[in-house]
């Protein structure tokens, strides 16, 4: 008498195990070329992962050097004058009045002189007339 | 020389296990290589804690530029190349899916995590139709219950269907011996079954899934994505 055989669930699955059998590595020409051959879905994939909003993991190249990116001010420069003690004290509290600094003060009243230097008629000349050191 | 990615934007829905059992079992009938795109590094963990006997390769590439060479090369060494991506929405998984020739997207079929499967999918369409051409998408139960099915993936899979999202007929179930799998760093063909539950089972359930991607590579080459089979015929 025949019996049915236990069924084996460890055993190969034939038709299956056949067809994975069946496939083969990309020939090594194609593999040679798969940014040509995938850039399409490449370019496809960043557009829409950008556009859904995924996120990457690649690191930002640093963008050019800004200076405000480490100097907000732009003021990084000491400057040791010898000036009259007055003249140290005036700039001093204009700031301090202001509450500027002094690197701010400094920057304002040189423009403020440049204004009259770039007019040699303004009446500021008339009790300011330098010539040389002073 | 098929590309199958597992793809899902979140965490915790079985793409490494998944990953694991096909790449197991495919490599008992022809070359894999697991490319592994998960900073967790599941599979260099496994053989770390002692994994071994595997057929199949794996190599780790986590860079975004480098993970379409790394699948470049794998496809030239393997005749099967799968992809274990993270579980978030990153643009190495995103490139990887859309080199792919089958996403499969895993899902418990919790709401949020369904919500991150509709993401995945909507991404591998628009991917697809970006770059002209058709990435075949399969949604993968995963980590359901053995007996009986809740109302929530009931609804889940429904909804699904009624958008025409194709879905494996077959579920990965919770199993001990999936779980297994990492816990004892083991292969499921070497799981003892007087320490973990019922490898067979799994083994089963593992197989049925593999037939269906089978089944759906099938489908690809014929010119037709293989419909999943119905339930009973899977088994």
């Amino acid at each position: 008498m025949d019996t049915k055989p236990l069924h084996d669930p460890f055993a190969d699955d034939d038709e299956a195990d056949q067809f994975a059998a069946s496939f083969a590595p990309t020939p090594k020409a194609e593999v040679e070329q798969p940014p040509a051959k995938q850039a399409s879905a490449i370019t496809a994939a960043d557009s829409v992962s950008a556009e859904q909003g995924f996120t990457t993991r690649k690191r930002r190249k640093k963008s050019t050097f800004r200076r405000s990116d480490n100097f907000r001010t732009g003021r990084n420069v000491p400057v040791t004058i010898k000036a009259r003690s007055e003249d140290k004290e005036a700039l001093e509290k204009i700031a301090s009045d202001r509450q500027w600094v002094n690197g701010q003060t400094l920057q304002y009243a040189l423009d403020a002189l440049m204004e009259k230097i770039n007019d040699p008629q303004d009446c500021f000349w008339e009790t300011h007339n330098f010539h040389g050191v002073d | 020389m098929p590309v199958i990615t597992f793809f899902q934007t979140k965490g915790g829905t079985g793409k490494t296990t998944s990953a694991f059992l096909l790449a197991e079992i495919l490599s008992r009938s022809n070359s894999v290589t697991v490319v592994d795109c998960d900073p967790n590094k599941p599979f260099e963990e496994w053989k770390k804690d002692g994994g071994n006997g595997e057929k199949f390769d794996f190599v780790t590439a986590l860079d975004t530029d480098r993970v379409p060479i790394e699948i470049g090369e794998a496809s030239g060494r393997s005749a099967f190349v799968i992809v274990d991506t993270e579980g978030s929405a990153n643009q190495t998984a995103a490139r990887a899916a859309a080199m792919s020739d089958l996403v499969i997207v895993t899902s418990t079929g919790t709401p949020l995590d369904q919500k991150h499967a509709a993401k995945a999918i909507k991404f591998v369409k628009a991917a697809g139709k970006a770059a002209g051409k058709e990435i075949p998408v399969r949604v993968l139960m995963t980590r359901q219950k053995a007996v009986g099915v809740s109302r929530t993936v009931k609804a889940a899979i429904a909804n699904m269907e009624k958008s025409g999202i194709d879905v494996f007929s077959s579920q990965l179930i919770e199993r001990d011996a999936f779980a297994a799998l990492f816990g004892y760093a083991s292969l499921l063909f070497e799981l003892d079954p007087k320490q973990v539950n019922d490898p067979m089972r799994a083994y089963m359930n593992a197989r049925v899934f593999v037939n269906q991607v089978l089944e759906v590579l099938r489908g690809d080459q014929s010119g037709q994505a293989g419909k999943p089979k119905s339930k009973q015929e899977a088994a």
